[in-house]
């Protein structure tokens, strides 16, 4: 397989298409895509899941577990459900979020645990060079979509994406009714869509 | 359902924040509605690109090192497909 124009390319179809390939050779126990899987996902895993539950630690098993779940399962990936690379984050996600709910649980300090602001607000979260040249393209274009949203359906997100709360708990967070919290979700996801397409 | 009801089920769906009775339901109605769930697809492909929205860091070296030796000391990959009709977002 040649290596470069895989690794190369910034074209978004073209990239879950390279995601979907590397992982149908995992799927044969090729550990060399693994080892390129794990390359193109790991940085973006890492930052969400050190973000959720704010420990390096646990951060780093988290997304040690998941790899390892990619690693076992990888034949059991249909590209038609979706891409790789939202798979990997739901078995990032969904972790983190089970640990900082056993936390709370263990804690019972649900109202103290989850950072009043995890610091992407009204500013617009509009991202520095670094951090761009860091994520690249795709995470610069994500973050002026985001900033881009109305701040109430930014915190919404923000608190339903990382802060690993129910819809209740978010209502209750945000002191609104729960239909105004879903509809807040509703609009952002939806405007989002509408500025990602060209990623999806 | 009305538009706007299937578009806020689509969005908690694939944000993970549909539990019990909710979460059965969206199941059962996307079996019989394959829009509803390709809505759901797609919102989820959205959701997964918040992860950039996160301050970024690199994982540490060793973590791809101990990956590797972990894979190496493991059986090889299962085979065979999983079906779940709403897609990967419930799986793991």
């Amino acid at each position: 397989m040649a290596e470069a124009p895989l690794l190369l390319t910034t074209d978004p179809g073209e990239r879950d298409r390279t995601d979907a390939l590397l992982l149908g050779l995992v799927a044969e126990g090729d550990r060399e895509a693994f080892g390129r899987l794990y390359d193109r996902f790991s940085g973006p895993l890492y930052s969400a899941a050190l973000h959720i539950l704010q420990d390096a630690a646990e951060a780093q098993d988290i997304v040690h577990d998941a790899f390892i779940t990619l690693w076992e399962k990888a034949s059991t990936f249909e590209r038609t459900r979706g891409s790789a690379f939202s798979w990997a984050v739901t078995l990032v996600r969904n972790r983190a979020i089970d640990r900082i709910r056993m936390r709370r649980r263990r804690a019972e300090l649900l109202a103290e645990s989850v950072p009043e602001d995890l610091g992407y607000g009204t500013d617009g979260g509009a991202p520095s060079a670094d951090d761009a040249a860091v994520q690249g393209d795709n995470a610069r274009l994500v973050r002026a979509a985001i900033a881009e949203l109305p701040a109430e359906q930014r915190r919404a997100l923000e608190l339903a994406f990382f802060g690993g709360l129910t819809q209740e708990e978010i209502a209750r967070r945000l002191q609104e009714p729960l239909g105004t919290v879903k509809a807040r979700i509703r609009r952002g996801l939806l405007k989002l869509r509408e500025a990602l397409a060209p990623q999806l | 359902m009305s538009r706007e009801l299937r578009e806020d089920s689509s969005a908690l769906h694939a944000l993970g924040l549909l539990a019990g009775e909710e979460l059965a339901r969206f199941r059962r109605e996307c079996q019989a509605d394959p829009a509803l769930c390709e809505m759901s697809r797609v919102l989820r492909e959205v959701t997964s690109h918040l992860v950039h929205w996160a301050p970024p860091h690199s994982p540490p070296e060793a973590l791809r090192e101990r990956l590797i030796e972990d894979i190496v000391s493991r059986r090889g990959p299962a085979r065979g497909p999983t079906h779940d009709p709403s897609g990967h977002g419930l799986a793991g």
